[in-house]
């Protein structure tokens, strides 16, 4: 279980992570999203134990995160964002290495590591500079999940590899899931929070401004679908349920819904005669920037009233000289009616 | 102390110390041809050629008649400073500062090892393959001076000149170790790390030039070291070993301190 109590780290006043409080329970997939900066990368290298926490305490399994980093690496894996290995190893070397490093001496049980390289397909052959940087990610992925740990901290962890192998790698996380591991997953690709997270939380400029589970997400988010009737539908009905929509021509409609009264929806346009049926890509990315742009439109409004308050100072200081300003105005003014006239007078 | 770490880093930085050893076995051996028991009143009288003060500089002021003697002043009076500087200054930033810098430390610390633990291996490292190297010089003078000079080294004294050689080129690499450990990126580490024992050689040649410079040796820790003041018995070699191992002890203790507590880059 990873706890975070009242986490704060700063770079600067605005950069860092301020009061951080979430947990990742045993069996959860906890999806950390939030845009680039926001400080999700900063917030996992202080779980690793990388960089040490200013205030507040953050746990794995009832360890500090900074004075006990090694006991706590026994049982973590961690995909870091940006990979860096050994580059003058060779890779069946390397993964010795890191497996003499934690302790285990002598080919004893690679069963796990070889099933992982296999699947993920590295090419252990060769020297890891020569490797393709997807290929040194997944060499990173191997090396994280080769000694079957309960946590597993995962940092954009499918950033730079091929659709398969995302694919791939959220299957195999939804397989951990099921054997009850706790994994944080800090992403931007919101297909892969719909697909393995139960709880998501956004972080903002250092802050958590959203920590909520999927199915209550699903609930706030509103659904859209394409809609083509044989004959024109009945419009009252629809709206009777608190339904939206949108006519495009006397057929086709876009209805809006709530993510969680989509039955009533069906049952709604069960008595019609549909023609088509498509729901619009909504994903959870939408919700998100939803989230994003109140505080950007807070941010906005803000900076609004600053300039209007600005204007009107300046026009204050103007009234004192109101000579010069208008001599000028009426010079600015002039000038161009007397350009005007001069081309009427060319075109004559 | 990590066992499969220390492999490793044999492993990366083993040809690094063949490279030094070759360089300084060969010099100690060409040193150790070119005496001539008879012929010391000619090397004299060539070192009057040149000017005092250049000849002072270098450490050649003086020179011993006998073997021993006359490899403390040609070999650990001056060189003794050089090659092993550029050798701490060079490993102390492969151990640490490279790997930080390059990000792959992040794999070392993520494996269930302390950071104490993983930043004293580095540290013993550095310090094993120094004793590593004044052991082949100490083999390869002993074998020389056999060879050619049989009977004419004084063995007792020779193994003093190396371990107080010895002693202070750690000290030095703690120095080098030290910024390695505090730096997170290389530019810094190797720079600081290569100021302060450049300075110590610059203030300790400063000080042989005249009289008026002599106390900026005070400021150098080369100063504590004098090749020939050993094979004279000016100087006692336990009182130096226990000062030099005084300040490789506390560089140490401040680098795995600063190591420990630090915040390691993205």
């Amino acid at each position: 279980m990873i706890e975070l109590k009242d986490v704060t780290l700063k770079y600067s006043s605005t950069r860092g992570i301020f009061n951080l409080n979430f947990n990742v329970e045993k069996g959860e997939v906890f999806g950390y999203v939030g845009p680039d900066d926001a400080g999700k990368t900063t917030t996992i290298r202080m779980l690793m134990g990388l960089i040490r926490a200013g205030r507040g305490s953050a746990t794995i399994d009832g360890l500090n995160c900074f004075s006990r980093a090694s006991a706590i690496q026994k049982n973590t894996g961690y995909v870091p964002e940006d990979v860096a290995l050994f580059e003058n190893m060779r890779v069946k070397e390397y993964l010795n290495f890191i497996t003499q490093m934690r302790g285990i001496f002598g080919q004893k049980n690679t069963r796990l590591r070889d099933m992982l390289l296999e699947r993920f397909e590295v090419e252990t052959r060769g020297k890891i500079e020569n490797m393709s940087s997807a290929m040194k990610k997944r060499l990173s992925i191997v090396t994280a999940l080769m000694h079957d740990p309960q946590t597993l901290v995962l940092d954009e962890p499918t950033s730079g590899l091929d659709p398969l192998m995302q694919s791939r790698f959220l299957d195999l996380i939804l397989e951990e899931k099921r054997r009850g591991k706790t994994v944080l997953l800090s992403t931007h690709k919101f297909e892969e929070v719909e697909r393995t997270c139960d709880r998501v939380g956004v972080l903002r400029e250092g802050r958590l401004v959203e920590n909520k589970d999927i199915v209550s997400l699903r609930a706030e988010e509103t659904k859209a679908y394409l809609v083509k009737f044989a004959a024109p539908p009945n419009l009252e009905q629809i709206k009777k349920y608190g339904f939206g929509y949108q006519q495009f021509s006397q057929s086709d409609y876009e209805i809006f819904s709530p993510g969680d009264r989509i039955d009533v929806l069906m049952k709604v346009l069960s008595h019609e005669k549909v023609l088509v049926f498509n729901s619009k890509n909504q994903s959870l990315e939408e919700i998100f920037q939803q989230h994003y742009r109140k505080e950007i439109d807070h941010i906005e409004i803000k900076e609004e009233l600053k300039n209007i308050r600005k204007n009107d100072e300046k026009a204050k200081k103007s009234e004192k000289k109101p000579r010069m300003m208008t001599q000028k105005a009426k010079k600015n003014n002039i000038l161009p009616e007397q350009e005007e006239t001069v081309r009427e007078v060319k075109k004559a | 102390m990590s066992i499969p770490l220390f492999l490793k880093n044999i492993k990366n930085n083993t040809f690094l110390l063949m490279v030094f050893a070759a360089l300084m076995s060969i010099y100690l051996a060409v040193i150790i041809y070119i005496y001539d028991p008879n012929g010391i009143g000619a090397m004299v009288d060539m070192m009057s050629i040149l000017p005092t003060k250049l000849v002072n500089a270098l450490g050649f002021g003086t020179i011993d008649s006998g073997l021993t003697g006359f490899i403390a002043s040609l070999f650990y009076g001056f060189l003794i400073y050089l090659f092993p500087m550029v050798y701490c200054i060079i490993l102390a930033n492969r151990l640490v500062a490279k790997w930080v810098y390059e990000g792959s430390f992040t794999s070392l610390l993520c494996t269930p090892n302390s950071r104490i633990k993983i930043i004293v291996t580095q540290g013993i490292y550095l310090l094993a393959s120094i004793g590593v190297l004044f052991t082949i010089l100490f083999m390869v003078g002993y074998g020389m001076s056999e060879h050619f000079f049989p009977g004419m080294l004084d063995v007792k004294v020779f193994l003093k000149l190396n371990i107080g050689a010895c002693l202070m080129t750690m000290t030095i690499g703690m120095f080098c170790f030290f910024f390695s450990c505090l730096f997170n990126s290389t530019k810094p580490a190797l720079f600081f790390g290569a100021l302060i024992p450049v300075s110590f050689f610059i203030l300790n040649t400063l000080s042989k030039l005249s009289e008026r410079t002599a106390f900026l040796g005070k400021f150098s820790l080369y100063n504590a070291f004098d090749g020939l003041a050993i094979v004279t018995g000016q100087s006692s070699i336990s009182l130096i070993s226990g000062g030099f191992a005084v300040f490789i002890g506390l560089l140490f203790a401040a680098a795995v301190g600063v190591f420990t507590l630090k915040r390691l880059p993205v």
